[in-house]
């Protein structure tokens, strides 16, 4: 024991990072037992019949391939849309008086205090048959019958949109929050119209909070589970949708390790794409 | 005079809330020259330069640029080069877009783009820099880089805002120099804002010192210094030892003026006011002469040493005149002299020649 702490007294290295390791240790603990063996021992069940036969089902059968693509295609659409609606939002907080940027915060915060069950539901109530939206189209005469908003793809990104936009906002106004206003001065002065300023100068400058917003907006669609579920009501089928279903109904568990295993690729990969977006980013900026 | 005004703002009035930041100023700014706005923080003259560039609208007043009126023109539709306090350059593109960005801009053919910014960057002795960034760059190249991105496109008039402020003393005298040369040898009028003296001293073919929101005094850095229009400008540029008194009678083209403390002081004027005027009598430290012996001159104050400076060529003193009063004097070193030391009592004097009258009542001077 001695001979351990006098080679680690000895050792400058290792005790300049004694403190941080043993600062992080409940972390990594706590991440190891809950997160990484599970995922490890999920992965040990997929290739556990010792072929990959579930994974060749998973890459190879039209209706699981055609779910991961429409898996990517909705989580991409739900960052487009998130991005279009966040850009302007978030340059407004970051121009607006204390008061409207204090009414702005609390708005984008109020979601992650109420659950996210308690949301999906209430877009039900929104968008339902019987709903606030059908009601009042039916008695300002625009439509006749109700029509249906729930149950389909529309709804499905009305629901994550809604659900997954701060997580583009709040990128966004910090890195906009950071660009000097001198430089749009300097773009106007040297003879930039507002549009060409935005484009040239003021928009690639916000790029590194596009990308980190993109990212966890993507991400996190990915494996979105509730709000497909009940907006999309079974029609509309996102990869862990059918996780779920071969883990509980199926009690294909293997299967369900493959498909899970398939997810985490594709989120790494996504996410390395974006890590090296956003170093090229740095590198220039 | 009109012919070779460049710019001119004609009674440029600007407030914000109740605070008058230009008070219906008067400014005319010769082809060529470079005239800078020097002022202490507040007194008006960055709003100015907002006004000329485009940034801030004016409340009332009209600014004309070769004889056009830009008074309510977008900045881009300006044709005005400016150099920001932190440069502002786009840290994301390399030194070469940076400067080819105003081109860019006037939708400039590739070729001739090429050509200027290779000529640009030559003036600023910045070939080879092309391909860096701005931050690869040190300050006083960020400096040149937004110096050449200012001139590149041929601009009507060149603004410099406080462009030396972030660089050390001794790369700044170097700029500075440099720039002048660039604005001289590129024949741009140029209008430079700055609250250092003497920085403004250095660089300008005339100044115009603010206050308030109004131009106290307009002239060359000689006139400026030498022969300040009120007690404002004398207190602001450079250092000065002012005694308040009454203008007590004339001899020819030299003034009595009787102090507060009874002391009658004798300063050459050109315009003399009438007898009962209020005035101050400026001097500059550098002209008090000290008095040995019987050695006597038209005004002689005497003292006691109260704290020396010595700064090798030359020393400063301060001289306690009783009643809490100090005189500053600033003089050479001579070797084979005796030396003066701090508590000695001393005879000091100037030439009537050597004071400024500065006439107190309204109306008179300026």
């Amino acid at each position: 024991m001695t001979s351990l702490i006098t080679w680690f007294r000895r050792n400058g290295a290792m005790r300049e990072h004694a403190g941080p390791v043993a600062l992080s240790l409940p972390a990594v603990i706590f991440l190891l037992i809950l997160f990484a063996i599970p995922v490890v021992q999920l992965m040990l069940l997929s290739v556990q019949s010792g072929s990959f036969e579930h994974y060749e089902k998973a890459f190879t059968d039209e209706l699981y391939v055609t779910v991961l693509l429409n898996t990517f295609k909705i989580a991409l659409m739900v960052t487009v849309i998130s991005f279009l609606l966040a850009y302007p939002l978030a340059y407004y907080l970051t121009i607006a008086s204390p008061m409207w940027r204090a009414i702005g915060m609390f708005c984008l915060l109020m979601p992650f205090w109420t659950s996210i069950l308690v949301r999906t539901y209430a877009w039900m109530a929104i968008l339902g048959r019987r709903g606030i939206v059908n009601e009042a189209l039916l008695s300002l005469g625009i439509i006749d019958t109700p029509v249906s908003l729930l149950y389909n793809t529309s709804a499905v990104l009305v629901g994550m949109v809604h659900v997954l936009m701060p997580y583009m906002v709040f990128p966004l106004y910090a890195v906009m929050r950071r660009v000097d206003p001198n430089l749009m001065q300097a773009a106007f002065g040297l003879g930039a119209p507002a549009w060409r300023a935005f484009a040239r100068v003021y928009f690639p400058m916000t790029m590194p909070g596009v990308l980190a917003g993109a990212s966890l907006v993507f991400i996190l669609s990915m494996g979105f589970f509730i709000t497909p579920v009940l907006l999309g009501g079974g029609r509309v089928t996102m990869i862990a949708v059918l996780i779920e279903q071969f883990v509980t109904e199926f009690l294909a568990w293997e299967f369900a390790g493959a498909l899970s295993m398939a997810l985490l690729a594709f989120t790494l990969v996504v996410y390395g794409t974006f890590k090296w977006f956003m170093k090229s980013e740095r590198n220039l900026a | 005079m009109t012919n070779d005004t460049d710019l001119r703002l004609e009674q440029a009035l600007k407030t914000f809330g109740n605070v008058t930041a230009l008070d219906h100023v008067d400014l005319s700014v010769r082809n060529g020259e470079l005239l800078t706005i020097l002022g202490p923080s507040g007194s008006g003259k960055t709003t100015l330069l907002r006004l000329v560039a485009g940034f801030a609208e004016p409340d009332g007043g009209r600014i004309l640029l070769q004889g056009r009126d830009i008074t309510w023109l977008p900045p881009a539709k300006r044709d005005i080069g400016m150099v920001f306090q932190n440069y502002a350059l786009f840290p994301h593109m390399t030194v070469a877009e940076n400067v080819a960005f105003p081109l860019q801009m006037r939708k400039t053919a590739k070729p001739e783009i090429a050509k200027r910014v290779k000529w640009a960057l030559g003036i600023v002795e910045l070939g080879g820099y092309e391909e860096r960034l701005p931050r690869q760059l040190s300050g006083g190249q960020q400096q040149r880089v937004a110096f050449a991105r200012a001139i590149v496109f041929d601009p009507r008039i060149l603004l410099l805002d406080e462009p030396f402020g972030a660089l050390d003393r001794k790369l700044r005298e170097q700029i500075q120099l440099e720039v002048r040369r660039l604005q001289q040898q590129l024949n741009l009028t140029s209008l430079f804002v700055t609250h250092d003296q003497e920085e403004a001293l250095i660089l300008s073919d005339r100044i115009a010192v603010m206050n308030a929101g109004r131009i106290e005094q307009l002239g060359t850095p000689h006139e400026i210094y030498e022969k300040p229009a009120n007690r404002f400008v004398a207190d602001f540029i450079g250092i000065s030892n002012l005694f308040s008194g009454v203008v007590e009678g004339r001899d020819s083209d030299i003034a009595a003026v009787r102090g507060e403390d009874g002391k009658l002081f004798q300063v050459a004027a050109e315009n003399i006011p009438d007898t009962g005027t209020g005035a101050v009598v400026l001097v500059r430290p550098e002209r008090l002469q000290l008095l040995q012996g019987d050695r006597d001159l038209e005004n002689t104050i005497s003292g006691e040493v109260a704290e020396i400076v010595y700064l090798g060529q030359s020393e400063k003193l301060r001289i306690d005149i009783g009643e809490g009063r100090d005189v500053l004097m600033h003089r050479q070193t001579r070797l084979g002299e005796a030396a003066v030391e701090v508590g000695a009592r001393i005879n000091v004097g100037w030439t009537a020649a050597d004071a400024h009258l500065i006439v107190e009542a309204a109306g008179a001077g300026v």
